[in-house]
């Protein structure tokens, strides 16, 4: 049958004629077989990897299971060899230690009264009840009371402001001024809107040429932060008419 | 005597007379209200990756407290980036094509355009008009103080906004999987940034666990700084060891 004059095309096709054919509903069959075993053995066909949030968890918990990993043998190349190792080997006991509060302090109040407290827990001789009072001129003393502040309240407090500050009212103010920490009754209102990751900085105009302005967040990410303000804003304000109607009522 | 002439002026003439007074007594040379600008501002040294704060450290203004000049940081990106050019542009000029020198066609009477030998640039085939041999030297000249203090604004800029973090120990991972390197981003919130680790010596962990993440995070040992890579990161990790010699080698002026 085959001649010389035969095309490429046709040469392939002749040879792969032998394969097996398979029906329209036999991977349906396959898959539906393979799902009632994985029922009747009561466990998973696959042991899926662990998400990369859990692992970062549990290492920061200090909860990390020791498996001892049987060599499984099979046929071809690995694609991704470091997946095998177990995580405390790979991590090597690599550690970062807590220092920082996991619940930032939100309101004003609360920090005040925290910068209050600390100071008096570190000085025995007078308790004092205004900013005013704390004395930060002694260095180490500053350096114990705001390493203290910054653990306790979870922010970190940039080295130019330690410089600087010389009573509570100084630090008290930089919060304040900068909006890092506001008033109780704005959390609810100023909070979610002043949200650093929706301002737009291209708005700000400069005459100069060769300025411009890099963000870290891409344009998708802003119009998407934009988008989630929005809906949070137009439920709100739906909250509020609906308040005002029953109360009308 | 004093206090008699300031018994018969007014208070605002009173503070001129106290200052004449000052200027021009031989007793003391300093003036009222005057106050000599700090020489040190503070550092904070942190343990590393925790970043937990160790002890206070005092840095010349000099190094650390530099007025921003963005023309000064403008010299310096442009002598940095003509320094950088290969220059291996090598294009061929009428004479290196290979082709005759003869003139193609007679000056007048053929009909046609004017026209000179083969290789002449304005034909789709000729050389180019401005040849150049490779290598091409791009450089520029800049005064070893301009780059220096350059480099001491950076540095500034970074430790004013609060993006400087001066490491005691070494900086370095234990391990070289990248894992190690999204805890550290993960913790401190800086996967959207870019970072910069500057150095004592190669440090070979913390290149292989932030190799996953080469688009954000460059690391540089201390000879190799140059001002971009400072006025690009968004945040500067640097060890001790380092800041120490930028300051030998940099600020002079201490």
């Amino acid at each position: 049958m085959l001649t010389r004059n035969i095309s490429r095309y046709n040469q392939l096709k002749l040879i792969h004629t032998t394969s097996k054919n398979l029906g329209f509903m036999d991977w349906f069959n396959y898959k539906k077989e393979q799902e009632q075993q994985i029922k009747n053995n009561n466990k998973t066909a696959v042991e899926k990897p662990q998400n990369i949030n859990e692992v970062i968890s549990n290492v920061e918990n200090n909860q990390i299971e020791f498996k001892k990993v049987e060599k499984i043998e099979f046929i071809g190349k690995i694609k991704n060899k470091i997946q095998l190792i177990p995580i405390d080997e790979r991590l090597n006991g690599f550690k970062i230690d807590h220092w920082l509060n996991k619940e930032k302090i939100l309101k004003l109040q609360d920090f005040e009264k925290l910068l209050i407290d600390t100071y008096n827990e570190l000085i025995d001789d007078e308790k004092i009840n205004q900013l005013d009072q704390i004395n930060l001129i002694d260095l180490q003393l500053r350096f114990n009371y705001t390493l203290k502040i910054q653990s306790k309240s979870g922010y970190l407090i940039p080295d130019f402001i330690l410089t600087k500050i010389s009573t509570g009212k100084d630090l008290f103010d930089y919060f304040k001024d900068k909006k890092i920490i506001v008033n109780s009754n704005e959390i609810n209102s100023i909070s979610k809107f002043q949200n650093p990751l929706h301002l737009n900085l291209s708005n700000l105009k400069f005459t100069a040429q060769n300025i411009s302005i890099e963000t870290s967040i891409n344009s998708k990410q802003r119009k998407s932060n934009f988008k989630k303000l929005l809906k949070l804003a137009k439920f709100e304000e739906q909250n509020k008419i609906d308040s005002l109607i029953q109360q009308a009522n | 005597m004093n206090s008699k002439i300031y018994s018969l002026v007014s208070k605002p003439s009173q503070q001129i007379c106290k200052r004449s007074i000052q200027k021009y007594s031989t007793s003391s040379n300093i003036q009222l209200n005057s106050q000599e600008p700090p020489k040190f501002v503070l550092t904070t040294l942190r343990s590393f990756p925790s970043l937990k704060p160790q002890t206070f450290q005092p840095i010349p203004t000099s190094l650390l407290n530099q007025p921003l000049r963005r023309d000064i940081l403008w010299k310096a990106v442009v002598f940095d980036a003509d320094n950088r050019r290969v220059g291996a542009s090598n294009p061929k000029g009428r004479s290196e094509m290979g082709y005759s020198r003869k003139k193609l066609l007679p000056q007048k009477g053929s009909g046609k355009a004017r026209s000179g030998d083969r290789g002449s640039p304005i034909r789709h085939d000729g050389g180019v008009a401005l040849a150049r041999t490779a290598p091409n030297d791009f450089t520029s000249d800049l005064p070893k103080k301009v780059y220096d203090l350059a480099i001491k604004i950076g540095l500034s800029d970074k430790y004013r906004t609060g993006n400087l973090f001066i490491i005691n120990d070494e900086l370095d991972f234990v391990t070289g999987d990248h894992i190690a390197t999204e805890i550290f981003l993960k913790k401190f919130q800086l996967k959207n940034q870019k970072l910069l680790f500057i150095t004592n010596e190669y440090s070979e962990n913390l290149v292989n666990s932030t190799d996953k993440f080469k688009n954000k995070i460059d690391i540089i040992t201390k000879e190799g700084l140059e001002i971009k890579d400072l006025l690009n990161a968004h945040k500067v990790f640097i060890d001790l060891k380092s800041l120490q010699w930028i300051s030998n080698n940099v600020d002079k002026s201490k």
